[in-house]
């Protein structure tokens, strides 16, 4: 299937058929493969491939989106018209702006063509090395193997038309010995480059290690997030609390801390479409381009996720989050073992959700590999805790920093580096 | 559409020799108004029609869905269905085993007055923007949020065992949000959503139980507040509260593909495996939970589920043991069940179905009690009204959950509004400190529309419903 070039015969639609004032249709081609494992057998194996297009469209400032899978020219006429007729019975759209220019941005796909036709086969051969090496290990493996192709269009009544290609594929498995589980996973936008046996080498290492388990009280410790956890971490406290708006209304955990040392000068964190660390659509669902956006520099809050509403209004730069990176060192994960004296290395947070906004409390499990250190040395896997804290008020804690590694965050890539977080919040034990 | 199905499923045993196969057709509207202050965020309206192709060769699955619904294409997708089930021959350990399951024919027609589409979007929008400007008469009120919500689904089932069975129905929610803001910080409280099967009437109707002036004091009582309990209390949680602990402390624990790991690398396992079937006290005496799918405007009450079998009836938890779990055809027989409980469904045509939660009660306290006798029974307590954050480990353990309105009880009588609440328990724990449960009287469910579970991450329906409970000595505040 060309997807781009039924991207370009709607756009070419809408320049015929659109009355409206004013127009943003974004078009979405994409191609799904998963297979599935669990118990050490197959339990899922998917395909599926769809396109769809979303019309917004205001007549006077009043705006309505309307969504079809059916691209024919009758369907794209159907689309506009009913998108028309809504939007005239709508309501003003205050925020509204007029949609985008043509800003002649450079757009690089990230394309691995082999993603775009992996066959089952290949697909099971990766699944099948997992559960074997599980069997040999008198383990059991669930997980999935994935990948993705996903075309992205945006396209505006003021010319401005982009497209994009993503490929991306994914490798997760949690193998459980003994009722001790811990995952592995890796993920990259070429095949060539997903490495998943080691993964799966150091999923079952952990595993083993994990045999040997102690349970310690709750407090507050020195711990090590693996470069995993640190991304989960950052994500849902970007997603919770990173606003301008908020900000300078008053209801962000953020507030009056721009341009105030909230964390060590090394730490610089930032999202950067064009890093080949965590490459990735360059633009945002309604076309504004992205390039580098500092977050924190030196230490320092220089800037909050701001829309184009926002910062029209209050002369701000608009600009939104695209992926998250943060600048590493490289010391190696053993290496930042031995500067903790107690305390513990966390390779997986989950169920992560806000407590406080005012300042951006969480609260999570710790899940999967928990080990506890001693003297700078791994000494056993440990019991389960709650944690609650916050990864605002944590960025003041950052001992220190690791490799960064790769990892995607549901549709946003990161490069984030494990740290040390000197006494990070465990509330409460659980029972396994 | 059922004449092309028939030749695809025919074709399905005679070319491609399939053990069994199923084809879903389904179409899903969704309508979101979502509005911030005066600002009319979002207006969507989707249309979305697929068909998704279920084979089972081999003792393995293939599952290919498209949109493009030529006779042609789709016999392409069925054979690509089955290379991808043949794929996986001798991958793996083990088989997939299905129970057995008659043959069905019906269809089944969810209820609603006042079909949602036909309203006009205007007329949804002002339902929001007139509580705006309510809400902003308070002039600590900063901000405020609403959202509506209307999914009109139609289904074609059709499967290799003979069965045609279709369903439509249509859900409808709506919420509103307001936040407090002033030197003390910002504390919300909200028109919480309460889906259900219904149609515009619902939406009404619910946010007419409500006085936004009020709704706006309250989040200000909030603000205020200086009261942040810690500590062991005795709580009083309504159903507004519960139905989320009983989703995630009951709910998920019991469906047996977790029990089996099969949802070990992302939503978890469970504590309550197969051995402690009939034996493990998951409850107080007082604690009976029953699943229903078979109650009108229940969200997961869809006639049959996506395996064909028809919506039923059964108890998961009695006098306090646990008794049964929720299963699919795939994985009943792994409890010794020759027939599932029908709980297999795909939230889109995109996805194969996997073992949701069932529409799940706690049943009410067979003892006549209201909720004042309740509440004139507690010394020192907390009352615990609407849903706020919530957090579970992988095995279904520790929880911690928030609540969005929360009062002092002081020797039988309500107290201060407090702020910041969390309670934390072991589900366990939880569930045998629960020690009365008020009558029938009292009983009210609330839904849930976005669980997820799954990879790809897949969302399911349901409500749950429940009288006011206490339980005792629960940890307050960590």
């Amino acid at each position: 299937m060309n997807y781009q070039n039924n991207f370009n015969k709607i756009c070419e639609l809408l320049k015929k058929y659109s009355t409206a004032d004013d127009y943003q249709v974004n078009y979405l081609g994409t191609k799904n493969n998963l297979t599935r494992f669990a118990d050490n057998m197959l339990t899922q194996n998917i395909e599926n491939e769809y396109e769809e297009v979303y019309l917004t469209t205001w007549f006077d400032a009043k705006k309505a989106t309307l969504q079809t899978a059916n691209l024919s020219e009758g369907g794209i006429k159907e689309l506009i018209k009913r998108s028309e007729d809504i939007a005239k019975k709508s309501m003003k759209d205050v925020e509204y702006l007029p949609s985008l220019k043509n800003d002649h941005q450079t757009i690089n796909h990230n394309l691995d063509e082999n993603l775009l036709d992996l066959s089952p086969t290949k697909r099971s051969a990766v699944v099948g090395f997992a559960i074997n090496e599980a069997v040999k290990n008198q383990m059991t493996a669930a997980g999935t193997f994935n990948s993705s192709v996903d075309h992205v269009g945006v396209a505006t009544k003021n010319h401005l038309q982009k497209f994009h290609i993503q490929s991306e594929c994914a490798f997760s498995a949690t193998f459980d010995k003994c009722n001790e589980q811990t995952n592995c996973r890796a993920s990259s936008m070429t095949f060539t480059d997903l490495n998943y046996q080691k993964a799966i080498e150091e999923g079952i290492r952990d595993a083993e290690l994990m045999q040997n388990k102690i349970t310690m009280p709750p407090g507050k410790y020195d711990v090590l997030l693996s470069g995993h956890a640190y991304t989960e971490l950052n994500f849902m406290g970007a997603g919770y609390g990173m606003d301008r708006k908020a900000y300078d209304k008053g209801y962000s955990a953020f507030n009056k801390k721009i341009g105030s040392q909230i964390a060590p000068e090394h730490v610089n964190l930032f999202t950067d479409p064009n890093s080949s660390h965590a490459a990735c659509k360059p633009f945002m669902y309604d076309g504004l381009s992205v390039s580098k956006n500092m977050l924190i520099e030196n230490g320092i809050l220089k800037n909050l996720p701001t829309s184009r509403f926002w910062g029209h209004q209050n002369n701000l730069q608009a600009f939104g989050i695209s992926n998250l990176i943060m600048d590493g060192s490289h010391l190696s994960d053993d290496l930042l073992i031995q500067k903790i004296e107690r305390g513990f290395y966390i390779k997986d947070i989950w169920y992560i959700r806000i407590v406080n906004p005012e300042d951006l409390t969480l609260t999570g499990m710790t899940r999967n590999a928990l080990f506890y250190i001693e003297d700078g040395k791994v000494k056993s896997g440990a019991t389960h805790f709650r944690w609650n804290d916050s990864p605002m008020l944590m960025f003041n804690r950052i001992k220190d920093v690791g490799i960064p590694k790769r990892e995607q965050f549901w549709n946003y890539p990161s490069y984030m580096p494990p740290v040390i977080i000197k006494d990070f919040n465990l509330t409460s034990s659980t029972l396994f | 559409m059922k004449k092309i199905i028939q030749d695809l499923l025919d074709r399905s045993r005679t070319k491609y020799h399939v053990s069994f196969c199923d084809i879903r057709y389904k179409s899903l509207n969704e309508e979101t108004i979502q509005t911030t202050d005066n600002v009319l965020k979002n207006y969507l309206l989707t249309d979305s029609v697929g068909v998704g192709i279920r084979v089972l060769k081999n003792g393995r699955w293939g599952f290919c869905a498209t949109d493009k619904l030529d006779p042609i294409n789709l016999d392409k997708v069925l054979k690509r269905a089955v290379e991808i089930s043949e794929s996986g021959k001798n991958i793996g350990t083990k088989d997939i085993l299905l129970t057995k399951e008659k043959l069905h024919i019906g269809q089944y027609q969810g209820p609603y007055k006042i079909d949602p589409f036909t309203i006009s979007p205007e007329e949804k929008m002002n339902l929001l923007f007139e509580l705006d400007k309510k809400a902003k008469s308070n002039n600590l009120i900063k901000k405020t949020d609403g959202l509506l919500l209307f999914w009109k689904h139609r289904q074609l089932l059709m499967n290799t065992e003979g069965s045609v069975l279709e369903n439509e129905y249509i859900i409808s929610s709506g919420s509103f949000d307001v936040q407090a803001v002033g030197e003390q910080g910002f504390q919300n409280r909200r028109i919480q959503e309460r889906p259900k099967m219904a149609g515009y009437e619902w939406v009404l109707h619910h946010f007419n139980q409500y006085e936004i002036l009020q709704v706006c004091d309250e989040a200000v009582m909030k603000l205020k507040s200086t009261i942040t309990p810690k500590g062991k209390k005795d709580l009083i949680i309504l159903p507004s509260n519960l139905f989320l602990t009983m989703h995630e402390s009951v709910g998920h624990p019991t469906e047996l593909d977790r029990v089996l790991g099969w949802e070990a690398d992302f939503a978890g396992t469970s504590f309550a495996t197969t051995e402690k079937l009939g034996k493990f006290q998951y409850g107080s005496p007082v604690v009976n939970f029953r699943a229903d799918n078979t109650i009108v405007g229940g969200l997961s009450s869809k006639g049959w589920d996506d395996d064909g079998v028809p919506s039923q009836k059964w108890d998961i938890i009695k006098d306090g043991k646990l008794v049964n779990y929720g299963t699919t055809r795939e994985v009943a027989h792994y409890i010794g069940k020759n027939r599932s409980y029908g709980c297999n469904f795909a939230s889109t045509w995109q996805l194969q179905p996997i073992n949701r939660i069932p529409n799940l009660f706690l049943l009410p306290g067979k003892e006549k009690l209201s909720l004042k006798e309740l509440i004139a029974d507690t010394k020192d307590g907390l009352i615990v009204d609407g849903r706020d954050s919530f957090s579970i480990d992988q095995k279904r353990y520790n929880f911690q959950f928030g609540g969005n309105l929360v009062r002092e009880i002081k020797n039988g009588k309500i107290g201060e509004v407090v702020r910041n609440f969390t309670y934390r328990s072991l589900s366990p724990d939880f569930w045998n400190s629960c020690d009365k449960i008020c009558d029938h009287r009292f009983f009210e469910f609330w839904g849930v529309l976005n669980c997820g579970k799954g990879q790809p991450s897949q969302r399911h329906t349901m409500i749950h419903g429940s009288a006011p409970a206490r339980f005792k000595n629960i940890n307050v505040g960590d």
